[in-house]
């Protein structure tokens, strides 16, 4: 019985540091990455385990390029901030890029490569995992897909980013405190 | 005292009732020796039934409250809460369960709540940091996290709950656009080999039967081939019954009944919808196929007594895939014929080779089938509506009375 008890116990250790590693990545990335604002446009879907969501299309999320890269590749995208003060891509590529300071890098996964934008460019849609953001229920109801959402990034040195706050209009969707 | 199933306990106290009836034995003796055996386990199953049910609408309860994402509580405060469930739940589960274990059945529905509240964890910090929406490593996390539990305390319900979250895993990881049965096989025989070991460490058939349900709905569901994918599952699952039944006699019989219904369904699918004539299918059948063919090599190898059956399969799965790339008309037709011999193989095989009566019953549920399904291909645009349906009623009828009655003589058969 001692025996069985210890594996019981290394059980629920083991599921506690589960549920603490998934926690500590993003939250690192909370507090030491850089902050950026970008825009974006929200479509409202709900999910069994977490709700309500907001999911969203960035202006980064489809990267030109004529580079041979296959799909469900990790890779890293370059965005600098235009006089508009939009974040654009500048490229993708599969090695991590040395960047400048007005420059910030993205780590994301191919979705469809290569494919064509609306305007016909050839490139490959990214997915950086921050396209959705969980909301209180009920609470996007009233979105529309024509608004555009501000919504504020944390980027950490390895390009992963994490959602720190999301607003609409004004309203304060989200934010992480 | 002798422990008795709830069945032998119901036919033993009707027994010792008829025996007081016609006088054999006195009412002070039949009621000493009802005593004898008393109606613990239904009550016992009842209870148990309830506390997983219950934890089970608790364990909901938590996820959807986490999912509606209360702003008004802190994030700090959900961590601190889903943690604190997880630990105490664990804590009274393992006293009531184990040390000193009074409670026996509450302690199980209390561990298996708290591996809901782990899975409720998961979700809850996938939320807060808006981890992506597709998260199949969340479905995995918790099926491992509930399978470490279930190793640990040695409890099915949790091993049940492991294996479904298994299967879920299976399925939310795939990639459905393309819906390659190559690409995603080591995902299904990683699950599948888990999965069973999970079974016979906890000597489930429950666990068992989980795994072979989420086995054949993935092949159904996951490949382009899905028919004879599933004919191939269904043969491989087949002869691991005839593999298992001699050491592991307990264990096997979720095996005979999931082997043979994979099978007759997916001929009764072809035989229908003709749907084995795919232009592509070597590369997508080649793995499975060599699976299928190695299992039963093997069994024909270290059970010889049954070698004629897993020829007998053999031949089925080569005959099914020298018909790949024929005519509709053609597949329609070997199926049509391959249907009828299976039937009769696994009532011939029912009756006198492993005799079970289960099997005999399989066979004859998938003849009626066939018979409606060959009613519904042949007549039904040939005759008036109402007419149709009329004499349907009847030849369903008498073929369920025929059928009843050759059950009957076979069962008594077995029996005598």
């Amino acid at each position: 019985m001692k025996l069985q008890r210890n594996y019981f116990i290394a059980a629920v250790i083991s599921q506690i540091v589960i549920l603490v590693c998934l926690a500590i990545p993003p939250a690192l990335t909370l507090a030491n990455g850089r902050t950026i604002s970008v825009v974006t446009v929200p479509v409202d879907p709900w999910d069994m385990f977490r709700g309500d969501y907001v999911r969203m299309a960035y202006d980064f999320t489809f990267v030109p390029t004529e580079e041979d890269i296959k799909s469900h590749s990790k890779v890293f995208v370059v965005l600098k901030e235009d006089n508009d003060k939009k974040w654009l891509p500048v490229s993708v590529q599969l090695e991590k890029p040395e960047i400048s300071s007005d420059q910030i890098m993205l780590l994301g996964e191919t979705e469809y490569a290569p494919t064509k934008s609306e305007k016909g460019t050839t490139g490959v849609r990214v997915k950086y995992g921050i396209e959705a953001v969980y909301i209180p229920e009920g609470k996007g109801k009233d979105l529309k897909n024509t608004d555009t959402m501000n919504v504020v990034l944390s980027v950490g040195n390895d390009g992963r980013a994490v959602i720190k706050r999301a607003e609409t209009k004004g309203r304060l969707l989200y934010e992480m405190k | 005292m002798t422990k008795l199933s709830a069945k032998h306990q119901k036919v033993v106290v009707g027994e010792i009732s008829r025996w007081q009836t016609e006088g054999v034995i006195d009412d002070s003796l039949a009621s000493s020796l009802i005593l004898q055996y008393p109606d613990y386990q239904t009550g016992a199953n009842v209870s148990g039934a309830l506390s997983i049910a219950g934890a089970s609408l608790v364990g909901l309860g938590s996820i959807l409250f986490m999912a509606a994402n209360w702003q008004q509580i802190p994030i700090i405060l959900k961590l601190l809460l889903i943690f604190a469930a997880i630990l105490i739940s664990n804590f009274f589960g393992w006293k009531l369960r184990f040390e000193p274990g009074n409670r026996p059945k509450t302690g199980t529905g209390l561990l298996l709540l708290a591996n809901i509240f782990f899975g409720a964890g998961i979700w809850l910090i996938a939320q807060i940091f808006n981890v992506d929406t597709h998260f199949p490593t969340g479905a995995l996390l918790w099926a491992l996290g509930t399978a470490f539990s279930a190793l640990a305390t040695g409890l099915v319900p949790l091993g049940c709950l492991a294996s479904i979250l298994g299967g879920l895993w299976l399925f939310v990881q795939q990639d459905w656009d393309t819906q390659r049965l190559v690409s995603n096989l080591p995902y299904f025989l990683a699950y599948t080999s888990a999965s069973f070991g999970l079974g016979y460490y906890l000597r489930s058939r429950a666990v068992m039967w989980v795994t072979l349900i989420a086995g054949s709905l993935w092949m159904l569901l996951s490949s382009p081939v899905r028919d004879i994918a599933l004919l191939l599952w269904g043969v491989t699952v087949f002869a691991g019954y005839f593999g298992a039944r001699e050491k592991h006699a307990h264990l096997s019989s979720p095996f005979l009944y999931a082997g043979s219904i994979t099978i007759l369904g997916s001929i009764l699918f072809t035989t229908t919808f003709g749907g084995f004539h795919y232009e592509k299918i070597s590369t997508e059948l080649v793995p499975i196929m060599s699976i299928c063919l190695s299992v039963l090599g093997v069994v024909a190898w270290r059970v010889p007594k049954f070698k004629e059956e897993m020829l007998a399969c053999a031949i089925t799965v080569i005959l099914f895939s020298l018909c790949l790339g024929n005519a509709e008309a053609s597949a329609k037709l070997v199926s049509n014929i391959a249907i009828l011999g299976v039937i009769a193989g696994f009532i011939y095989t029912g009756l006198n080779r492993i005799h079970s009566t289960g099997l005999v019953n399989v066979a004859i549920v998938f003849f009626v089938f066939d018979i409606i399904a060959r009613y519904f291909d042949y007549f039904y645009s040939m005759m008036n509506r109402s007419v149709f349906f009329l004499i349907g009623g009847v030849v369903l009828m008498v073929v369920g009375t025929l059928a009843e009655q050759g059950r009957r003589k076979m069962v008594e058969g077995l029996q005598s």
